[in-house]
């Protein structure tokens, strides 16, 4: 069997090209209407050929390590002959810009004897301002094909296609006689002459980046998307929490009586079920945050953002990690390679951890409930619980600047490197529902996998532990009760019982298991699903404020999350940095949730 | 004049880069079209003395103070 032969997709940051490659390969990688949405090789098939996805790049002078291997990556692979096509994904309507790395690509692959396509991306937004480019005769002038394509629409796929196929046959011989024109005189030639596209971009900033409109509309956009996770989730909670629990009952009378029964009910309903009912949320979290994304706001928020952030240490483009942040820490960790700076690269990342992400949420969501009334309002509009669940959320970010600036004046190993602040602002566009609801289900879905396997064995431990050994009596006396009596001196200083220190041990693999521990061991079937039934429990139980608080201020800090600190280890390279991390994170956490308890007691 | 000077509205040309800026930083810059000669507008002044816009080959970059202030610029009258 022949090796299947590659097609390279390169080109500027923000050209189009994983949302090209995503069309070609049917895949449903991350896009994003920033420059460095992705950071690494991304591979899928495309018919008989294997696509390659790089990450975008300003030129091939890398600057940063992850340029550096991203471009010693492409000349490894343009040496070999499984290159079937290089395509440089160019954007159409920013044609003298895409040229200047187009042209060092064209003169990469003609000293490599590697076919090259120019595909100018988005011509459907010239198309739709009435513009154009002369592709033709800039075809004729560079000596290679150059194609108009929408990665969006489809628009030239088939045309790109059948260049590619004919790739090896024709373009290597099409590789003579280069044109000796700039990026800059190509487009003065071959490009529309219109400013209308970047007109629209300038009366948009003119609101967006404005001094005091700039800061409300930013402020509005964050209250909103907490307002949203809170209150349009909502019904679709309820509706998944009713499903769970109606299949529970059904399913139940079927089984024989004693341990399997009360297994099913305990341990799969309660356990596996338990986490299913923030699978809205992170799905509602996930499509808010790639709205801005995919808008071109999140760019602005990174100018807006970098003068207070610098004052911590860090630069505006450590806001955009920080945003992904509350889907998952994994993937804003991954973001954190788009910083250029080592030293401040280093910061966010460990910062990171300390913003909320959506495995606190039903932690946030479990004593919100407890400790605040439903149906308050704030001046008739805000809801009481979603304005404290955006308070919970500033919480996360000041914890993580406080811990950036600290980092930043005693951590690091790259105390002398800094690299200085530069974004480009790309285009505002309209965000394509299609892929965005896909990535949307796509995070959900890797909530549910990733996180389901862990909680199942922690609920199943749990249950074990709690069940034996005396057959499911009083949980007084299992296993169990016996573990959490052991650690109580610790709990005394948050005002909370055995149960409790249960819980927060069994979250230590992943934070999501403590709702449902709380859940089992207060004998509530699938507690997530049903937080309001185990707040009425913590209510009645005599819950104080001053617990409830601490053990939100617990949870917002402690780093209890073994995926975070194996990516934290795989991307720091070092196994001391997430110990250290962990250590004095959830050291930190205990003190912080004592003295909170002592202050509102 | 430095880069970080301009006015909003205003456009200039880039006449070099002052020696404390490492190369690195030159040949980004340069990839970015903030070459030598080129012809930058600066779009926007941000509040607080946060990073400023400029227009160069129809794109938006906004560069901080530490960056800009080490681009010399000269009016485009001037180099007329």
């Amino acid at each position: 069997m022949s090796p299947t032969k590659k097609i390279i997709l390169v080109g500027k940051p923000n050209a189009g090209k994983t949302l090209l490659f995503n069309t070609l390969s049917g895949l449903n990688h991350k896009v994003a209407n920033y420059a460095g949405a992705t950071v690494s090789v991304s591979s899928g098939m495309w018919g008989e050929f294997e696509v390659l996805d790089f990450p975008g790049t300003y030129s091939l002078r890398p600057i940063s390590q992850d340029e550096e291997a991203a471009v010693h990556q492409l000349k490894s692979l343009l040496k070999g002959d499984l290159v079937q096509s290089v395509i440089c994904v160019l954007d159409a309507t920013q044609l003298e810009r895409s040229l200047i790395f187009g042209l060092q690509a064209l003169e990469l692959a003609r000293a490599e004897n590697a076919p090259i396509i120019f595909a100018l991306n988005m011509y459907d937004d010239l198309q739709k301002n009435k513009l154009s480019i002369r592709y033709q005769e800039l075809e004729g002038e560079l000596g290679v094909p150059v194609l108009p394509i929408s990665g969006k629409t489809g628009f030239g796929l088939e045309d790109l296609k059948r260049a590619v196929q004919g790739a090896n046959l024709s373009l290597r011989s099409q590789a003579v006689g280069s044109s000796v024109l700039s990026a800059q005189e190509l487009d003065a030639k071959y490009g529309f002459k219109s400013d209308i596209l970047l007109k629209k971009v300038k009366r948009l900033d003119s609101l967006f980046l404005s001094g005091i409109w700039g800061g409300v509309l930013f402020f509005g956009v964050m209250l909103l998307l907490f307002q949203s996770i809170f209150t349009w989730a909502a019904p679709l909670m309820d509706a998944t929490e009713s499903i769970v629990l109606g299949l529970g009952e059904w399913i139940s009378p079927y089984l024989s009586e004693g341990w399997i029964r009360d297994f099913f009910n305990d341990a799969i309903v309660g356990g596996v079920g338990s986490f299913i009912v923030f699978v809205p949320q992170i799905f509602i979290l996930t499509f808010i945050i790639g709205i801005l994304e995919d808008s071109g706001y999140l760019s602005r928020v990174a100018v807006i953002c970098h003068r207070p952030l610098r004052f911590f240490g860090l630069s505006g483009k450590s806001f955009i990690p920080f945003l992904s942040g509350h889907a998952c820490a994994i993937p804003a960790i991954y973001a954190t390679r788009t910083i250029e700076s080592p030293r401040i690269r280093f910061a966010t990342l460990l910062a990171v951890p300390l913003i909320s992400c959506s495995a606190r949420l039903p932690i946030y969501s479990l004593f919100v409930v407890t400790l605040f009334p439903r149906n308050e309002t704030l001046f008739g509009f805000l809801s009481v619980q979603g304005f404290v669940f955006f308070l919970l959320y500033i919480f996360g970010y000041v914890s993580a600047l406080v811990a950036s600036a600290l980092i930043m004046k005693w951590g690091g190993r790259h105390k002398r490197q800094e690299a200085p602040f530069i974004i480009e602002l790309p285009a505002y566009r309209l965000p394509i529902l299609k892929p965005l609801v896909r990535r949307s289900l796509s995070s959900a879905w890797t909530f549910f996998s990733e996180a389901g396997p862990i909680i199942f064995v922690s609920a199943l431990i749990v249950w074990v532990l709690g069940y034996f050994p005396n057959g499911g009596g009083a949980l007084e006396t299992s296993w169990l009760a016996t573990l959490g009596h052991f650690i109580q001196p610790l709990l005394d200083p948050l005002g909370v019982d055995w149960k409790f220190g249960v819980a927060i041990l069994t979250s230590f693999m992943a934070r999501e298991v403590f709702v449902s521990t709380l859940g089992t061991l207060n004998g509530i079937d699938a507690a997530d699903e049903n937080v309001s039934s185990l707040a009425t429990m913590l209510q009645n139980s005599g819950m104080t404020m001053a617990s409830g608080v601490a053990l939100l201020v617990f949870y917002s800090i402690a780093l209890q999350c073994v995926s975070t600190l194996a990516t934290i280890k795989r991307e720091t390279k070092s196994s001391q940095v997430p110990i250290v991390l962990f250590v004095v994170y959830t050291g930190v956490a205990y003190v912080l949730a004592v003295l909170t308890h002592a202050i509102f007691s | 004049m430095k880069l970080w000077d301009v006015r909003p509205s205003k456009k200039v040309k880039i006449k070099g880069f002052d020696p404390l800026m490492t190369a690195d930083i030159q040949n980004r810059l340069v990839d970015l079209g903030f070459c030598k000669n080129a012809v930058v507008e600066c779009v926007r002044h941000t509040q607080f003395s946060g990073p400023r816009v400029f227009l160069v080959n129809q794109t938006l970059f906004a560069l901080e103070k530490a960056l800009a202030e080490l681009v010399d610029a000269e009016d485009v009258l001037e180099s007329l």
